[in-house]
């Protein structure tokens, strides 16, 4: 006997089809469908790699400092700023959602397409970086329309790695638990919940930088750093603190500092961002 | 991964991901993945990627019409992937899409113990959820349909809904259904038979409500 076929192909009636053709018309929003392919991308080295510990950090190093370096490889290229605001999306997407159930800015507002360092005085430049919400939904159109192809991963994967933080235990992670989210499957994780903490305190100084509170950027780098004094993020929390140097208006500060880390780093990929936040 | 009878609705979405997971590949490709022995590096890494690309809107889709909100969908299907990448290596090729499938419905299980369900449904009335008539907008009727849909999947027992939106919404095979849920094909059959008698009753009722409220025959 041949299967029946299915309903939405034509044997029921309007309603019916209509009914299962709006079910079949339903998908996730963009930063979802970003955060699952990185996801994808990240998961089998990361949480395999968690077995052996060696590999386990390089691999986590990879998902987090690999996707940093990426994106500022990709957005100096796309004239992109990267050290922007994926935490900000991150705390502002469940709100954008129930707002916009078939938008997401959970990756968009990362992306700060078409403002290149260069082209801003300095203050200004650094208080910038911090898009304002409701330009969230342009800068997706852009990412849509194939204008910010690259720094979409950029986006996406600081999402994935900020939404593993988000699952670290309170009482490591500087970042608020986010309501309802499975902690089971990643919580198996160990090494992606260790190096969560330490990504989460680099979002949170981030996340402080965009909302144009250099102090409390440089407060949590500095808990980070006493917390984590051999982090793997060393490099990460200086860009920042530059950066937050220069918002909060110690220029000689930044700017030694960025010397400092140019001579350290001279090839890292930060090191564009830093070249270009001190010498514009 | 055939998609025997599946609409054409989701090879669409499934064509516009394309772009980004080339791109995610390609960025994948160009990072250096650590080597760690005994496991198996960018091959996995691939076929886990390739299964996302194809699958997730599909997954997420289910997770929806099994009663979840868009936020706790989201979680589930990160949960659902991150299942799927420890275990992918014990999967059979051509599996893989009722594997996701599989996980997904058990994370899903998951989330309904952890969470008491939204709204108890106490009664068997759709008025008040939405109108049947659709509303100028097409993308408010969209919307309005969805919310009508997983009303009356709600009201669906589990074990038909299950079955039903499997086969009617995301296109699986009774068999492919058989084989994921660990059913006798003729289980499907039955619970098929009954969701879809289920169903179309519910939408009957609903049809004859609002040509009564609208003044018709």
């Amino acid at each position: 006997m041949s299967p029946p076929s299915r309903l939405v192909e034509g044997q029921a009636s309007e309603l019916t089809r209509r009914l299962l053709q709006a079910g079949l018309s339903e998908r996730p929003t963009a930063g979802v469908t970003r955060r699952v392919l990185v996801l994808a991308v990240a998961i089998p080295t990361a949480t395999k790699a968690s077995l052996a510990a060696g590999g386990a950090v390089a691999a986590v190093k990879w998902l987090g400092v690999g996707f940093l370096a990426g994106g500022v490889a990709i957005a100096g290229t796309k004239g992109l700023s990267f050290l922007s605001s994926a935490p900000a999306a991150l705390r502002t997407e469940r709100a954008a959602r129930a707002s916009a159930s078939h938008d997401d800015s959970g990756g968009a507002s990362a992306i700060r397409p078409g403002l290149h360092p260069r082209t801003l005085p300095e203050r200004r430049r650094i208080a910038d970086s911090a898009p304002p919400q409701p330009a969230a939904e342009a800068r997706l159109t852009r990412e849509r329309t194939g204008g910010g192809g690259a720094a979409v991963l950029t986006g996406g994967a600081q999402a994935a790695a900020s939404r593993a933080a988000s699952r670290v235990p309170a009482a490591v992670s500087p970042s608020a638990a986010v309501p309802g989210s499975p902690s089971e499957a990643l919580s198996a994780v160990p090494v992606q919940s260790t190096l969560g903490a330490e990504i989460a305190w680099i979002d949170r100084a981030r996340l402080a930088l965009s909302a144009g509170q250099p102090a409390t950027a440089l407060t949590t780098l500095e808990q980070y750093r006493q917390r984590y004094p051999r982090g793997r993020f060393g490099p990460e929390a200086t860009a920042l603190e530059v950066e937050a140097r220069l918002l909060g208006g110690d220029g000689a500060g930044a700017r030694a500092l960025a010397a400092h880390f140019l001579a350290r780093h001279p090839t890292s990929p930060l090191a564009e961002r830093v070249r270009s936040l001190t010498n514009p | 991964m055939p998609e025997e009878g599946h609409p054409q609705a989701l090879a669409r979405s499934r064509v516009a991901d394309r772009p980004l997971a080339a791109e995610v590949l390609s960025v994948s490709d160009r990072q250096p993945v650590p080597k760690v022995a005994g496991v198996s590096g960018p091959p996995a890494a691939k076929r886990l990627l390739e299964l996302v690309t194809a699958h997730h809107v599909g997954v997420w889709r289910f997770l929806r019409r099994l009663g979840l909100n868009r936020a706790d969908a989201d979680d589930a299907l990160q949960e659902t992937i991150v299942i799927v990448a420890r275990r992918l290596g014990e999967v059979a090729l051509g599996s893989e899409r009722s594997f996701f499938y599989g996980a997904a419905l058990r994370v899903a299980h998951g989330a309904w113990r952890r969470r008491a369900r939204r709204a108890e449904v106490d009664d068997d009335s759709l008025s008040g959820v939405v109108g049947v008539d659709p509303p100028q907008d097409a993308l408010l009727e969209q919307r309005q349909m969805r919310e009508l849909l997983d009303a009356l999947l709600r009201r669906m027992p589990e074990e038909l809904r299950t079955v039903f939106v499997l086969y009617e919404i995301e296109g699986f095979t009774m068999a492919e259904i058989a084989r994921m849920l660990s059913l006798r094909p003729g289980t499907v059959a039955s619970r098929l038979r009954r969701g879809r008698a289920d169903f179309e009753q519910r939408v009957a009722r609903l049809e004859g409500s609002s040509r009564h409220e609208g003044g018709q025959p």
